[in-house]
């Protein structure tokens, strides 16, 4: 790295957290910031031009329709009171499990997940929802992000996912193979932050405290029910679980049974929830719905795309900079152990996850670390998946990931500091996971190898 | 603050997204169609990818305006709400500074391939070769109203804090982890 | 260049210049590797003087974008695929004519001649501010298909994923052409949602995944389908010293060789793992094709498109093709393919 790229380095990211202190919108300090990084190395039209072909080029992309698909699915579904009814069901299923609700919660993003390849998009739907029902189950906002955040990286884990694909397809590894070894880790994440869920709640029972953590301010407005735990059975919405459990086999099954591409069953999945509302709402009261329904979905894309617009910017200035190819170069020139170059290859990636989303992650960084990994002798479809993972866990790392970002957009009330305090315990799940996948590569591998064989 | 901004500018935003949620709608619409018919009469719509891509293009940023009037788009209050009063109004004018300059340099940008766009007769690649100009308008129209809406939020804010600045405390300070001051009424089932 | 002593005119200069190439091809696809080696060439010639930073998969800029970019400052030279080239390139997109030849080397040629002699072309490439350095060839065209088809009446009423221009000739067939993104064909092709996928070339097929999960290939004369150019900013060109704009001149001479023989490679791989699938292989009569092509009305529906050079551009285009491929004894990889037993 020459000096002209240290100093736009050391710019950009000072440039970027001041910005972030003066609460500025994250995605505009991400596009400022960027675009002062990118004046520096290459120059000022350079600059203009990134910044005012990001908006077009961001939202030109036919693979994107699934975000607002899925967030419209979303919001349809809460406003036809299907989440809760899905939630009180989980509520009266799991009473004697601590953390019903959130683990509730947790079971709706994997199955999200099988739908949906998008970190973003998982979490743009799910955080409202899911806040509301942890929440009143009586636990702090603190653990409904920390389970909303962390649950939004399965998506890309459990098929479909594009970011495997695009994985697969940037660093030439086979698609299909790729694809099934998610599947293992996925599941053994859902676990993780399972048990995470459950220690987290009987610990805090224990400690008999609640004064700590962040009350949900708008308590008062909502009516109080008995909480799960207590046992108190409350009477069950059926049709609403009969209706929350179609629209899931609409949308997965359209996928499997070979209907539609995951982007097209996104549609049948807002469509199916949109007559469901419908259906459980009064005619008169149908204008009203669905435009409300529709206003928010709306609200929620323009918020996750501002951010994807900063972090188009971004991307650019840091594919400019050449400083990852820098860094990996630093590290593979260093002549570690193989372990030891798999290890800080995949720390490096941590910090990309302040600025970029899943899927530009997996193109800068994809083709950068993969050939390196494998020429250490490791299976290129093991280097894949872990490459994956780490990049989602990037997402949720403190001080700012995308996911924290989007979440903090859906739920206001819940701040970046909120947030982390709630995440790092999943992002502990989520170490422990990565180092069974090390020492057990097996659970990557098992899938793809039994169907070949 | 919401009720502090003009009802024009209002009106506006809310115009723009429900345009947006109307297409949104059309896309659903469109996308099951396309499948259906495929799948039913074995023939797809033509050019479901070009119309659907190009929607996305309003869906994407027409809500922008919408979602700074209900305070949706994230920024961190972390740092700035722990400030002492004379520095939270310095950094209120940074804010104002910096967006007023941003908005110069996007609305130019747009404008700037906006134009370009209608100058080379700019088309989607797939099949219908869909002109792309009109939709880059939209998104010229779209950061024009966020920015809008967005400047004059933060001279309410600076105002504000100006006047509390003398003796009274601060009104909106009672939610130390907030993100932005109001969130929209959310329906809760 | 400071060794002095190697004479020759680059190592005469002491000016470097570090250029930035952006591709939407993956860092292992043939085209890049063409570059790559078009670009040691270069710096070979000039002595290090010119070197080239890449970035592949649309990383630094989307495949819609990359013209723009070249011309605008933030890339210098870019892979533009004729599919993203029909507003800025119109005339360019001649490269996408179905039924013109089933010779790639034909089609490289005549596109590198076109942009000698042929004004109307050439102008189109200097209103943009860009140069054209060299064309990367893709192949002839490949169908895929989950059924076998033995006549093109076959492939009527079935769902094929195809874009560009080959998705007007499936119109013209009856198909019902399905538009997708490359990277959902692999899922789609396994789930049943598309019978069959076009709109690529052989050695395409294993970068998507798709060598192993495509029982029946057809050659369906489509022929060399589409293409890509490598372009450079005209002003960094000429802003280069004399000796450099030599060096890569003659390096893009070169460079059709080095696409031919990488396609080769490629799409060599991609022939093994099919025949070890067991592929059944097929193609469609010449009757059928020129039947096919007659319907589709293509070549006159360009033209009328066009401004008045698309004419001219496509009459020398096929008059180029002629000589060409009267010279050339190159054998698409895919007729190879097809032809081992
Ligand atoms: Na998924
Ligand atoms: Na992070």
């Amino acid at each position: 790295m020459d000096n002209e790229t240290i100093i736009a380095l050391v710019a950009v990211m000072t440039s970027f957290l001041f910005l972030l202190a003066l609460r500025l919108h994250v995605g505009l300090a991400l596009l400022a910031s960027g675009a002062l990084g990118i004046t520096l190395l290459l120059s000022m039209g350079g600059a203009l031009s990134a910044i005012s072909s990001q908006p077009f080029n961001v939202s030109a992309s036919y693979t994107l329709t699934i975000i607002p698909l899925f967030i419209l699915m979303g919001v349809l579904a809460v406003n036809a009171r299907l989440a809760d009814a899905g939630f009180d069901a989980a509520n009266d299923l799991l009473r004697r499990v601590p953390g019903g609700a959130a683990l509730a919660s947790l079971t709706g993003s994997g199955f999200f997940a099988a739908v949906t390849g998008s970190s973003v998009a998982t979490v743009a739907t799910m955080a409202r929802v899911s806040t509301d029902a942890i929440v009143r189950a009586g636990h702090g906002v603190r653990l409904a992000a920390g389970v909303v955040c962390a649950g939004g990286t399965l998506g890309v884990l459990i098929p479909p996912s594009i970011v495997l694909v695009l994985y697969a397809v940037v660093t030439g590894v086979s698609i299909g193979p790729m694809l099934l070894a998610g599947v293992g880790p996925g599941l053994l994440t859902i676990a993780a932050y399972a048990a995470t869920i459950m220690i987290l709640v009987v610990l805090k029972k224990r400690r008999d405290q609640a004064a700590s953590d962040v009350s949900y301010p708008s308590t008062a407005t909502r009516e109080s029910e008995p909480q799960a735990t207590v046992g108190v059975l409350k009477r069950l919405d059926l049709m609403g679980l009969l209706f929350l459990s179609v629209i899931f086999m609409v949308s997965i099954g359209t996928i499997y049974l070979g209907v539609a591409t995951p982007t097209e069953a996104a549609s049948f999945g807002a469509i199916t929830a949109l007559i469901v509302l419908l259906i459980r709402n009064r005619p008169p009261s149908w204008l009203r719905m669905v435009q409300r329904s529709l206003t928010e979905a709306v609200g929620l894309t323009a918020m996750t795309f501002l951010l994807m617009v900063g972090a188009g910017v971004f991307t650019f200035f840091l594919a400019t900079s050449g400083v990852s190819a820098a860094l990996v170069n630093a590290v593979v020139g260093a002549d570690f152990p193989p372990y030891a170059v798999l290890l800080l290859c995949l720390l490096l990636l941590l910090p990309l996850g302040m600025f970029l989303d899943g899927l530009s992650m997996i193109l800068i960084a994809g083709p950068l670390l993969h050939p390196i990994l494998t020429g250490y002798g490791f299976e290129g479809i093991w280097v894949g998946i872990l490459v994956v993972k780490v990049a989602e866990m990037a997402l949720i790392t403190p001080p700012v990931g995308m996911n924290a970002f989007v979440y903090s957009g859906a739920v206001p009330e819940a701040g970046l500091g909120t947030i982390f305090k709630g995440v790092w315990p999943f992002l502990l799940a989520d170490v422990v996971v990565v180092a069974i996948l090390i020492m057990v590569p097996e659970i990557v591998t098992f899938l793809p190898e039994t169907s070949n064989a | 603050m919401r009720a502090e901004l003009p009802s024009p500018a209002r009106l506006v935003a809310s115009v723009f997204s429900l345009i947006a949620g109307v297409f949104l709608l059309a896309l659903v619409i469109l996308t099951v169609t396309d499948v259906l018919s495929r799948n039913v009469r074995n023939q797809s719509i033509l050019g479901t990818i070009d119309i659907s891509t190009m929607l996305l293009v309003a869906i994407a940023f027409l809500g922008l305006g919408a979602a700074e009037l209900n305070g949706k788009h994230v920024a961190v209050g972390l740092v700035e709400e722990r400030l002492p009063i004379g520095a939270r109004v310095l950094s209120s004018l940074l804010r104002l500074v910096l967006l007023a300059g941003l908005a110069v340099l996007l609305i130019w940008g747009l404008a700037d391939s906006w134009l370009n766009a209608v100058d080379r007769g700019d088309r989607t690649n797939d099949i219908l070769r869909l002109p792309t100009a009109p939709w880059r308008l939209i998104l010229l129209v779209s950061f024009t109203i966020f920015f809008v809406l967005a400047i004059w939020k933060e001279v309410m804010v600076f105002l504000q804090l100006q006047k509390s600045r003398e003796p009274k405390p601060m009104p909106t300070s009672s939610k130390p982890l907030e993100t932005d001051s109001e969130a929209e009424e959310v329906p809760r089932g | 260049g400071n060794d002095a002593d190697q004479g020759g005119d680059a190592s005469e200069v002491d000016e470097t210049f570090d250029i930035t190439y952006t591709t939407y091809s993956t860092q292992e696809s043939d085209q890049s590797i063409t570059v790559q080696r078009w670009a040691e060439e270069v710096e070979e010639l000039t002595e290090g003087g010119i070197s080239v930073n890449f970035h592949y998969s649309g990383s630094l800029v989307d495949a819609e974008d990359s013209l723009q970019a070249t011309t605008d400052g933030r890339a210098d030279l870019a892979q533009v695929g004729s599919i993203y080239a029909g507003s800025d390139l119109p005339m360019y997109t001649v490269a996408e004519m179905p039924f013109e030849t089933e010779n790639p080397e034909a089609q490289l040629r005549s596109l590198n001649r076109l942009y000698e002699e042929n004004d109307a072309y050439r102008s189109n490439f200097e209103d943009q501010g860009v140069r054209q350095l060299f064309p990367l060839p893709i192949g002839i065209a490949t169908l895929g298909l989950n059924d076998p088809a033995e006549s093109l009446e076959d492939v009527s009423g079935r769902s094929i994923r195809a874009g560009g221009v080959v998705g007007d000739a499936f119109v013209a067939a009856g198909a019902n052409p399905v538009g997708m993104v490359a990277t959902d064909i692999y899922e789609s092709m396994s789930r049943g949602v598309i019978d069959g996928y076009t709109s690529l070339g052989l050695s395409n097929l294993s970068t998507f995944g798709l060598a192993d999960n495509t029982p029946y290939i057809v050659e369906p004369g489509i022929g060399s389908y589409a293409s890509s150019v490598v372009v450079m900013s005209e002003d960094l060109f000429t802003s280069m010293p004399e000796a450099y704009q030599d060096a890569v001149l003659e390096a893009s001479r070169n460079a059709v060789e080095y696409g031919l023989e990488e396609l080769d490679q490629a799409a060599e791989q991609a022939c093994e793992e099919l025949r070890e699938e067991g592929t059944e292989f097929s193609s469609f009569s010449s009757d059928e094709v020129e039947s096919w092509q007659n319907e589709a009305g293509l070549a006159e529906e360009w033209v009328q498109s066009g401004d008045e050079g698309a004419e001219s551009v496509l009459e020398d285009y096929r008059s180029f093709i002629e000589d060409a491929a009267a010279e050339s004894d190159y054998t698409d990889p895919l007729i190879a393919c097809m032809e081992i037993d």
